[in-house]
């Protein structure tokens, strides 16, 4: 099996199988939609109450218990445990797998509660792929190169009738057909989660076009911002832990010792569970992204005002 | 706001197999290239066999990484 879209299509069939809540997300899901061809990575999100139900099929995998020997490792980048807390903070895991002696090595990253997503991808567990609506909000991140991806995941929902397009779509002429056609029940939920399109009938293209960047630009400083959170708790944590033991992670140890010892870690030496579990440590970040942004894209006060969402639809 | 039509060959159990007007493909094209255009053309099926060649005759790189120059003629990964 050397084909990463069977591979994640008989994980997926695993995860059913031990009726492990998930969705298939971000690079693998945009392949199914027809947008990126060249990823080998799944991304899932899980629930975070399920993750323990997950460790115990890597467990059985790696034994041979559900038919073909696995081997599961965690990778050597800054990611926590698969434990409950940590996924239910923010945090994601990274784990690589052989799923036969001569496959390739699978990369599978796990979410619980993934970044810029509230509860509603819970709503696509019956097709077992996020919704476009909910890859579009994963991929808003600091990386520009996702960004071409979102605007095309929204000209699909659109296409498709979903009202949640009006939220992504960065195409003007696009954007504009789609808001004309928006219900009046649905254009205030939409202006309170994406304030730009409250300007929209008020601006020409070129100001737009301007509006569209300095909000995406927005949107990638806030993410970089809430990234190095994670990633500075994690280097304290990892240089704690190097000056107890030796060795380098992850170790060549059997998965369940491997996940024994880094959630053994995570407690003796404090990697925080939800590095941004409060509404201040949240404000934190957004302000600092937002002086990020204004800073980069010379935006004015008005700018950043007419496009700022909310804390709750950038850092739920 | 349904201009969307189902192409017959999707396969049940993934998305939906939609042709979309023109003008998402020229926007794909503009955005992510013209293969990557050409390629989402295709019916869901084709795409997926075409993916599936590639995979198998070359070590393609994770995560939006550009296609490995070997695409572009190079070693075979056999």
């Amino acid at each position: 099996m050397s084909d990463p879209i069977e591979f994640y299509r008989s994980f997926q069939a695993l995860l059913r199988g031990r009726a492990i809540t998930g969705v298939l997300t971000s690079g693998m899901a945009c392949v199914e939609y027809g947008i990126q061809q060249n990823t080998k990575d799944t991304d899932w999100i899980i629930a975070p109450g399920d993750i323990g139900s997950l460790v115990t099929l890597f467990g059985e995998l790696e034994r041979g218990i559900s038919g073909s020997n696995w081997r599961v490792s965690y990778r050597g980048l800054f990611g926590a445990p698969l434990d409950f807390k940590y996924l239910d903070g923010g945090w994601t895991s990274h784990l690589a797998a052989f799923d036969r002696p001569e496959s390739a090595e699978r990369h599978l990253d796990f979410f619980g509660r993934p970044p810029r997503v509230g509860e509603t991808w819970r709503n696509d567990t019956n097709t077992g792929i996020a919704s476009r609506d909910i890859v579009a909000r994963m991929k808003k991140t600091d990386r520009p190169k996702d960004w071409p991806l979102v605007n095309a995941l929204a000209i699909q929902a659109y296409y498709s009738g979903d009202a949640a397009a009006v939220l992504h779509l960065r195409d003007p002429e696009i954007l504009r057909e789609a808001w004309r056609q928006a219900t009046p029940a649905s254009c205030e939920a939409a202006i309170h989660e994406r304030p730009l399109l409250a300007a929209l009938d008020s601006i020409d293209n070129l100001r737009l076009e301007r509006l569209l960047l300095v909000e995406e630009m927005l949107w990638q400083c806030v993410n970089r911002e809430r990234w190095l959170v994670y990633q500075r708790a994690w280097k304290d944590f990892y240089k704690a832990w190097q000056q107890d033991r030796v060795g380098e992670w992850p170790t060549a140890e059997p998965f369940l010792q491997q996940h024994g010892r880094i959630c053994d870690a995570v407690g003796r030496h404090g990697l925080p569970p939800a590095p941004l579990g409060t509404v201040a440590a949240r404000q934190a970040v957004f302000g600092r992204g937002r002086e990020r942004a204004a800073t980069l894209v010379a935006a004015t006060p008005q700018e950043l005002e007419t496009v700022a969402m909310p804390l709750g639809t950038i850092l739920p | 706001m349904t201009n969307e039509q189902t192409n017959p060959t999707g396969e049940p159990g993934h998305p939906a197999d939609p042709v979309y007007p023109e003008r998402y493909y020229e926007i794909l094209a503009r955005d992510l290239g013209e293969d990557k255009a050409r390629w989402a053309r295709l019916p869901y099926a084709e795409r997926m066999r075409e993916l599936a060649w590639y995979h198998a005759h070359f070590n393609t790189p994770d995560d939006l990484s550009p296609w490995p120059a070997e695409l572009d003629g190079g070693v075979d990964r056999g």
